[in-house]
C-alpha cells in the first residue's frame, strides 16, 4: 500500500509568474505612456542632393512651397566639433565650430555632413564637412533643422473668433460686468519650425526629469526606474533597450489534512489511513529579467528578451512516512529546494499590419500560455513557438502555437530544465474577439491537439512511478487527443445594464485516440466534454456568484470508450479555485493505485499520478459542480470571500473497478471555503492572503475513504511582496 | 461606512462557518448513483466437475494445437481438489525441465533438473487452486503476485502480495494427500486437496477449466522446446510463450466469465495478469483422442503414468466436484450451519478437522467459536480478488494450537482451494514465532535444532542477522515475548527491508538480493527444500522440516495469521487465506478479537508485546496487522482493527 501522494506546493508559483508578468508588463507600458518620443533627423529626408539650399535667414518660403523647398540647416549640439576638408577623419581640419552654431547643409554622405563654410574658413574653402556621432550619454552631435522657412498668416479663420464673440455679444440683452477679451492669435507669433533654436536641448527625454533634478533610488518601482524600463539601457549596443526587472517573494504557509496511508514499517495503527495532518512551508523567489528594443507606446517592441527564474524553498512535514519519498526511512520531514526557469524566450516582432499597431509577433523559448479565460485545459510555461497578434484595432487576437512540454520538479512545481523534455506535444490554435456577440463579451474559439507518446517508464524525484500510472496494468501508453472549445468572458450588458451581470463560460470537447487503456487493456476512442460557467452580479461592493461545472466520466472502463475528460495540464481559477479544499489540495485513491483523486490545484478527478507528471486518463469519474460564492470589498484594502461548492463524480465506475468495490454514491460532498485578501498599502506590492476550506464528505467519498474520514480541511496563508 | 461593511463581512464568514459545521445545509441535492458492477452476474454455487469425456476433449485441444504449432508438449489435466485426470506425454518420450528464474542466481531450487511431467502437473494445479467462481488466476497470475516487486520491475515497489505462496501444496506436508495408495492415509485415499509437485507454479503455461461458472480443474502445459519452469520476470511487455499458448487454446468450451479474469480485477488498482497469448490462441483442431483402433491419443503420444500422483489408464477419468464428499470437501451442518462453512472430510463425509480442544490451552468451545467468528467476518468483508464487485470474501481458516496441531478447519462455500493449505502455514507461522515462555524451544530452539539459526539469525557480523538487526533484542530474537503475525514474519522476509526498497538490504529471513530469486527466497524455502526434492519420489513423507517443529507443511511470508493468547500466554494460531492480505489479515485479527466476547480469555496479543513495537536498527517496525479502509459490504464503517 503506497502513498504516492505528491506533495508538490508548486503551482501558486507557476501562477503567480504569469501574475507577477502580467503586472510588470502593464507597468512598464503606463510608464512609457508619459513620454513621447523625439526622434532627431530622419535622414531619408536629407537625401536629395539635388534640392536647392535655401538660406532660411534670406528667402522664407510660403507654406505652398514647403513641400518642394525644404531648407536644410544644421545646428551643432556638441560643445565644439571640427570642420574637416573631406569626410574623412584623417584629412585637414578646416575649422572648429561651437554649440549652438548654425550652419547650411548641402550633402550627406553616411554620417558625414557637407556645409557650406563661411569666408574666413582655412584654405578659402567654401564647404567642408562634419561627421555626426553620438555622446556618451547618448545625445547627437548634430541637429538637423528642416522645414518650411517662412511664417505667414494666410488662413482668415485664425481672425474669426473674435468676430463671432462681436457678434454673441450683441444677441444678448443683459449687462455685462466682465466681458473676456476678444481672442487675437495674431498677438501671438505662431511657431516657425525653421527658425533657429535658442535654447540647446536636453540629450534625450528620459533624462529630462534628472536634469531637472528629480532623482529616485532604484528600489523605487513609482518614480522613474531604470529597472522598471523607464530609461533606455545599453545604448552603446542600441537605441532604444530598456530593461525590466520584476520581483516577487511568495511565502507560503498551509496546514490541512490528507488521507494519508500508514507505511508499512510504522508501528502502531493497524488500519490503512494513518496520522492525516500536514503542513508546508514553501517560499519562493521569483526574478523577472527582461530586455526590449522600442520606443514603446502603443507600437509593440521590436523584440524581446525574457529570463524568468524562479526559487523554491519548502519544507514539509507529515504525519506518516513512505508520504514524502518512496523509501518510508526518509521520514516524516523533507526539506526541499530547487532552481527552475519559469520563463526564458525571445519575442521578435514580425510586423505591423496597420496603422493602429495591428501586428504579428514570434515568440521562441519557454513561454506562458493559456488555453482560455479561466485555464481549465492548458495553463503552462512549456517550451515553444507561438506566433500570435492581432487585428482590426486589437477587435481580433489570435495564437498558433506548437509546445513541448517540460518536465516539472516535483516537490516545487517549478520547470526542471536539467531533464529531458517530455514526449508530449500541444499545437494550438485560438481566435478571440471582443465584443462578441455582444457589447463587452469576448469570445475565443480554440482548437488544441495533445500528442503524447511517453512510452517509456519515469519515476518522480520521490521515487514513485510517475508514467506510466501505477494503475491497471501499468503498461506503456501513447495518446492523441484535440480539443475544440468555445469560451467567453464579459458582460451581458443587453439583459440590462442595471442587472450587472457578468459571464465567464468554457466549453470543450475532446476526441482522440488512447493506444491502451491500463484498465481494458485495449485501444480506446476518447469522447468526452466539459462545460463550466460562473454568472455573476455585482451589489455595489458585494459580487455574488453562481457557478457550474460538468467533466464528463468514463461510463465503463471495460469497453472501447474512454469517455472521461481530462485535461492537459489544468490550473482552474474557478468556483473559489485554490481556496477550495477539493480544488487546491490532491486527494490520493488509496487501495485504487497509485493516483491521486484530483491533482493539487486541479479540479478534474482524472486519477494521474500527478497533475505535473502524469500523463492524462480518459477513464476517470468525471466531475459535476454547483457552486454560489461571494466577494465582499469591505475595504478598499480588504476583500471577504466565501464559497460554497457541491460536488459530485459523474460515474464512479473506474472508481468502482479500481478499488474492486461498488462506489454506489456518486456524491463527493460539500466544499466550504473562507478567505480574505488584504492589501495593506493599497497596492499590490505587499498582498496577505488567507482561506480556510474544509469538504465534508459525501457518501460516495466515505465509501471510499470510510466513516471516520468525514471530512477533509485545509488552511492556507500567503504573503506576497511585489517590485 | 467602513465599520458598516466590515460587520456585515463578519457576519457572512460566520454563517459560512457555521453552515460548515453544520453540515448538510444550504445546497442539498440529491446524489446521483451509478449501476456499474463490472458487467459481471455473479455465479450462484453448483457442484460441477469434469466427466472423462471432457477431460479428454482438453487433452485432444492441447495436443492438437501443440501439433500445429510443430511443438512436443507435456499436458496435465487435475480437478479442482488436485486429483490429477490425466497426464499426455507427445512424442518423444520422457525428458526433464530445469527450475530457473533466469536472474543468474544459485542456489535454493535454481538448477534443479526434474521431470516434466512434475511441472506440468504443478501449474495445472496452479490454475485449478488459485482459482474461484468468482476470479480466474492462471499461472502467470502468481508469477505477477510473488516477486520482489508488485509490480515486477517498478523500482522500489513493495513485494507480491502473495510473497512465498510458491512453496505451499508441498508434498512433504501433511495436510495435503498424496496418492491413491497413500499408506499413511488410508481411509481418505480419494479425497483432496491433493499436493503439488513443485508447490504453486508461477511459470506461463496453467490455466483453471470452468463448467457453468465453477471451477472444475486446471491444465498445465510443458513443451520439449523450451525445457525450463521459470516465471516471467517482465510483465510490461506481452510474451510470445508456445506454451501458455497451447494450454489457455485447449481451455476452450471451460473458459471463466471474462470479467472474472484476473486482468480485470484489481488488488491496489493494479490489474493482475491472465494471459499474453489472448491474441495468439488457436482453434483445436481436434476434440477427443478416442479411437476406436488404437491406443488413446496414440497418433500423438500416450497418457504416462506419473510415480505417486498419477497412473495412467487407458483413457482420462473423470474428476470430483468440489462440494461431493468424495472431493474431500462438504457444507457443514454441525459446527458452521449458519455462516454456510464447509469442512474438509474424508470419503464418508465426516470433518476430518472437528473442532478439537488442545492438550493445553484451547478448548473445542474456543476453536468452534473462533473459526465461526472468522467465518462471520468473512462473509461480511468485501472482497478484494472478486468479482462482481461487492461479493463477499471467501477464505478457509485455520486454527492451531501452539505446537502446530490442528485444532479446526473450516472455509466459505467458493474459497480458492489453495487457501487451504496456506492457511494452515500461516496460523503455524504465528504460533511458531510468537513467544512462549512455557515452551521447551521457541523458534530460536527451533531453528537451531534445523541448522538455520546460523543462517538469518545469530550472526552477530551481518547486519541484517536478527540478532543485530534488532538491537533491542541482542542474542534472543525469536526467544524473548514478542507476538509476531504472519504480515511481522513477511516483513523481514523480504530481499529489501523496507519491502521493495532498493537501496536498502534483505530483511533477516531473506536472502541477499544478489542470490535472490523467487525460487531462492530465504528461510521459508531453505526450511522445507530437501523435502521437496524428496518428496517428488516419495509419497510418505509427513513433514516438510527435517525434524517435526510445528511447521510440518511449511511457513508463509505473507499477512493472514495471528497468534492466538488466552489469559495473556500463548495458545496457538490462526490463519486466513484466500482474498487480499489486507481482508486475511483483518479476518484473522477479528476472529480473536470477537471471541473474547464469547470467551473473555481469548485474545490477540496486546499491544504492548505485538512486532509492531520492535524496532529495526533503522527505525522502521514492522507491522503486525493491516486492515482494509473500507472493509464491509453496505458499509462505509472503517478502522476496525484497533
Amino acid at each position: 500500500m503506497k502513498n504516492r501522494h505528491n506533495l508538490s506546493t508548486n503551482l501558486l508559483a507557476c501562477l503567480l509568474v504569469v501574475f507577477c508578468l502580467s503586472i510588470s508588463f502593464s507597468e512598464a507600458k503606463v510608464v512609457k505612456s508619459s513620454k513621447n518620443p523625439v526622434l532627431l533627423a530622419q535622414r531619408t529626408e536629407q537625401s536629395s542632393k539635388s534640392m536647392p539650399v535655401v538660406d532660411t535667414a534670406k528667402t522664407v518660403p510660403s507654406l505652398a512651397q514647403t513641400t518642394e523647398q525644404s531648407s536644410k540647416l544644421l545646428q551643432v549640439i556638441d560643445i565644439s566639433i571640427s570642420v574637416y576638408s573631406q569626410p574623412n577623419l584623417k584629412s585637414n581640419q578646416l575649422a572648429t565650430i561651437d554649440r549652438g552654431t548654425l550652419v547650411t547643409l548641402i550633402a550627406t554622405q553616411g554620417d558625414w555632413y557637407q556645409i557650406e563654410l563661411a569666408n574666413d574658413a582655412r584654405d578659402g574653402q567654401k564647404t567642408g564637412w562634419v561627421l555626426q556621432n553620438r555622446s556618451k550619454e547618448g545625445a547627437f552631435a548634430l541637429q538637423e533643422l528642416v522645414g518650411p522657412g517662412k511664417a505667414e498668416v494666410t488662413n482668415p479663420l485664425i481672425t474669426a473668433p473674435s468676430e463671432a464673440f462681436s457678434s454673441l455679444r450683441g444677441q444678448s440683452s443683459l449687462p455685462r460686468v466682465t466681458t473676456l477679451a476678444p481672442i487675437d492669435p495674431a498677438q501671438t507669433t505662431l511657431p516657425t519650425p525653421n527658425l533657429p533654436r535658442e535654447s540647446i536641448s536636453i540629450p534625450d527625454r528620459w533624462r529630462l526629469m534628472q536634469t531637472l533634478g528629480f532623482k529616485f533610488p532604484l528600489y523605487d518601482p513609482y518614480n522613474q526606474n531604470v529597472l522598471k524600463g523607464d530609461l533606455p539601457v545599453f545604448t552603446n549596443l542600441a537605441p532604444d533597450l530598456f530593461f525590466n526587472l520584476g520581483v516577487i517573494s511568495d511565502n507560503l504557509l498551509e496546514f490541512r489534512t490528507v488521507p494519508t496511508p500508514v507505511s508499512q514499517t510504522t508501528s502502531g495503527s493497524q488500519n490503512v489511513i494513518g496520522n492525516r495532518s500536514q503542513q508546508i512551508q514553501a517560499s519562493t523567489l521569483i526574478l523577472s529579467l527582461g530586455l526590449s528594443k522600442g520606443n514603446t507606446t502603443f507600437r509593440p517592441p521590436d523584440f524581446e528578451f525574457r529570463f524568468v527564474p524562479a526559487i523554491q524553498f519548502n519544507h514539509v512535514n507529515v504525519g506518516e512516512a513512505a508520504a514524502l519519498y518512496v523509501d518510508p526511512t526518509y521520514g516524516t520531514q523533507r526539506n526541499h529546494s530547487f532552481l527552475g526557469v519559469q520563463e526564458l524566450f525571445v519575442d521578435y516582432h514580425l510586423r505591423n499590419v496597420s496603422p493602429k499597431f495591428d501586428f504579428d509577433s514570434l515568440r521562441v523559448g519557454i513561454q506562458p500560455f493559456i488555453s482560455d479565460f479561466r485555464g481549465f485545459l492548458f495553463q503552462d510555461t512549456a517550451m515553444g513557438v507561438r506566433v500570435f497578434g492581432n487585428r482590426d484595432s486589437n477587435r481580433y487576437q489570435y495564437n498558433l502555437a506548437a509546445f513541448q512540454r517540460i518536465e516539472k520538479d516535483t516537490n516545487s512545481g517549478l520547470n526542471n530544465i536539467g531533464k529531458p523534455l517530455r514526449d508530449d506535444y500541444v499545437f494550438a490554435a485560438n481566435l478571440y474577439k471582443q465584443d462578441f456577440p455582444i457589447l463587452g463579451f469576448t469570445s475565443q474559439v480554440t482548437a488544441i491537439h495533445n500528442m503524447n507518446r511517453e512510452t517509456t517508464v519515469h519515476y518522480d524525484e520521490n521515487g514513485f512511478l510517475a508514467r506510466p500510472a501505477f494503475l491497471g496494468d501499468v503498461r506503456p501508453r501513447e495518446y492523441q487527443v484535440t480539443y475544440f472549445g468555445y469560451s467567453g468572458d464579459g458582460h451581458l450588458g443587453f439583459l440590462s445594464d442595471r442587472y450587472r451581470l457578468n459571464l465567464s463560460t468554457t466549453s470543450y470537447a475532446a476526441v482522440g485516440k488512447d493506444n491502451r487503456s491500463p484498465l481494458s487493456q485495449s485501444a480506446q476512442d476518447i469522447q468526452a466534454y466539459f462545460h463550466a460557467s460562473e454568472l455573476s452580479r455585482d451589489f455595489s461592493w458585494v459580487r455574488l456568484r453562481g457557478s457550474f461545472l460538468v467533466a464528463s466520466g468514463d461510463k465503463d472502463p471495460y469497453d472501447n470508450k474512454a469517455t472521461g475528460f481530462d485535461a492537459i495540464f489544468e490550473n482552474p481559477q474557478f468556483a473559489g479555485s485554490d481556496t477550495s479544499y477539493f480544488i487546491r489540495q490532491s486527494t490520493p485513491l488509496i487501495g485504487g493505485g497509485g493516483v491521486g483523486l484530483s491533482g493539487r490545484n486541479g479540479l478534474l478527478p482524472s486519477l494521474r499520478s500527478s497533475k505535473e507528471q502524469g500523463q492524462s486518463n480518459f477513464q476517470n469519474p468525471g466531475l459535476r459542480l454547483y457552486g454560489i460564492g461571494a466577494d465582499f470589498d469591505v475595504l478598499p484594502q480588504l476583500r471577504l470571500f466565501s464559497n460554497v461548492n457541491k460536488l459530485y463524480f459523474m460515474d464512479t465506475s473506474s472508481l468502482s473497478v479500481l478499488r474492486n468495490q461498488y462506489v454506489s454514491s456518486a456524491d463527493i460532498g460539500v466544499d466550504y471555503s473562507v478567505g480574505f485578501h488584504w492589501r495593506p498599502y493599497y497596492n499590490q506590492n505587499l498582498l496577505v492572503n488567507g482561506s480556510a476550506a474544509i469538504l465534508q464528505f459525501g457518501d460516495g467519498m466515505k465509501q471510499l475513504y470510510g466513516n471516520t474520514q468525514s471530512n477533509l480541511r485545509s488552511i492556507i496563508l500567503n504573503a506576497i511582496f511585489n517590485f | 461606512m467602513k465599520l458598516e461593511r466590515l460587520l456585515y463581512g463578519i457576519l457572512f464568514l460566520g454563517l459560512v462557518s457555521c453552515g460548515g459545521g453544520g453540515g448538510s445545509s444550504s445546497t442539498s441535492i440529491s446524489s446521483s448513483t451509478t449501476s456499474f458492477t463490472g458487467g459481471c452476474s455473479a455465479v450462484s454455487f453448483s457442484q460441477q466437475s469434469l466427466t472423462a469425456t471432457e477431460v479428454d476433449q482438453v487433452i485432444a485441444q492441447a495436443v492438437s494445437v501443440a501439433s500445429t504449432l510443430g511443438q512436443s508438449a507435456t499436458v496435465a489435466v487435475v480437478d479442482r481438489v488436485g486429483n490429477v485426470l490425466g497426464v499426455f506425454q507427445m512424442s518423444g518420450g520422457d525428458y526433464n525441465v530445469t527450475i530457473t528464474s533466469n536472474k543468474g542466481v544459485t542456489g535454493g531450487l535454481e538448477s534443479v533438473s526434474l521431470d516434466s511431467k512434475f511441472a506440468a502437473i504443478s501449474k495445472a494445479i496452479t490454475g485449478a487452486y488459485l482459482s474461484s467462481s468468482g476470479n480466474a488466476f492462471s499461472t502467470r497470475t502468481a508469477g505477477f503476485i510473488i516477486q520482489d516487486h508488485y509490480i515486477p520491475q517498478v523500482s522500489n515497489s513493495s513485494a507480491g502480495p502473495l510473497y512465498g505462496v510458491q512453496f505451499s501444496q508441498l508434498g512433504c506436508g501433511d495436510l495435503v494427500q498424496k496418492t491413491t495408495t497413500d499408506p499413511t492415509i488410508p481411509t481418505i485415499s480419494t479425497i483432496g486437496p491433493r499436493r503439488s509437485p513443485l508447490g504453486l507454479s508461477a511459470d506461463p503455461g496453467g490455466f483453471p477449466l470452468y463448467k457453468n461458472g465453477m471451477v472444475v480443474g486446471g491444465i498445465g502445459v510443458v513443451i520439449r522446446s523450451n525445457p525450463t519452469y521459470t516465471l516471467d520476470l517482465n510483465p510490461t511487455d506481452i510474451d510470445n510463450d508456445l506454451k501458455e499458448i497451447i494450454a489457455q487454446s485447449a481451455t476452450s468450451g471451460f473458459t471463466p466469465q471474462t470479467c472474472i479474469r484476473a486482468n480485470q480485477i484489481t488488488a491496489n488498482g493494479v490489474t493482475l495478469r491472465y494471459s499474453d497469448s489472448d491474441d495468439n490462441l488457436k482453434t483445436p483442431s481436434l476434440t477427443t483422442l478416442v479411437s476406436a483402433t488404437a491406443s488413446y491419443g496414440s497418433a500423438f503420444g500416450a497418457l504416462a503414468s506419473v510415480t505417486n500422483y498419477y497412473v495412467a489408464g487407458t483413457a482420462p477419468v473423470a474428476g470430483t466436484a468440489y462440494g461431493n464428499a468424495a472431493s474431500g470437501f462438504a457444507a457443514d451442518s454441525t459446527n458452521f450451519s449458519g455462516q454456510s462453512g464447509y469442512v474438509m472430510v474424508d470419503v464418508a463425509g465426516a470433518n476430518r478437522y472437528l473442532p478439537k480442544a488442545a492438550s493445553s490451552g484451547l478448548s473445542a468451545a474456543e476453536v468452534t467459536t473462533l473459526l465461526q467468528n472468522g467465518l462471520t467476518v468473512a462473509n461480511a468483508t468485501r472482497a478484494q480478488i472478486r468479482k462482481p464487485l461487492d461479493s463477499a470474501a471467501q477464505v478457509t481458516i485455520s486454527v492451531v494450537d501452539q505446537a502446530g496441531v490442528i485444532l479446526g478447519i473450516a472455509r466459505t462455500t467458493d474459497a480458492p482451494m489453495f487457501g487451504t493449505d496456506v492457511s494452515l502455514q500461516k496460523a503455524r507461522t504465528a504460533s511458531f514465532f510468537s513467544f512462549l515462555s512455557t515452551r521447551t524451544n521457541n523458534a530460536r530452539g527451533n531453528l537451531s535444532t534445523l541448522n538455520l539459526l546460523g543462517d538469518y539469525i545469530s550472526s552477530s557480523t551481518d547486519s541484517r542477522h536478527a540478532d543485530v538487526f534488532f538491537p533491542s533484542l541482542g542474542n534472543t530474537s525469536f526467544n524473548s515475548n514478542i507476538a509476531f503475525s504472519a504480515r511481522a514474519i513477511g516483513n523481514i522476509h523480504r530481499p529489501y527491508f523496507p519491502d521493495g526498497i532498493e537501496s536498502k538490504s534483505r530483511g533477516p529471513l531473506s536472502k541477499a538480493v544478489s542470490s535472490w530469486s523467487p525460487f531462492n527466497i530465504g528461510l521459508q524455502l531453505d526450511l522445507v527444500q530437501s523435502k521437496i526434492v524428496a518428496a517428488l519420489s516419495l509419497s510418505t513423507l509427513t513433514s516438510c522440516t527435517a525434524s517435526s517443529v510445528g511447521i510440518d507443511n511449511g511457513i508463509q511470508v505473507f499477512p493472514g495469521g495471528v497468534p492466538i493468547y488466552k489469559s495473556g500466554v500463548l495458545v496457538g494460531g490462526i490463519g486466513v487465506s484466500g482474498d487480499g492480505v489486507d481482508q486475511d489479515d483483518m479476518i484473522s485479527f477479528l476472529a480473536v478479537s470477537r471471541t473474547s466476547s464469547s470467551f473473555s480469555a481469548i485474545t490477540n496479543a496486546v499491544s504492548s508485546i505485538r512486532s509492531s513495537t520492535l524496532t529495526a536498527s533503522d527505525g522502521n517496525s514492522l507491522r503486525y496487522v493491516q486492515c482494509p479502509q473500507a472493509p464491509f459490504l453496505n458499509s462505509t464503517e472503517n478502522a476496525v482493527c484497533e
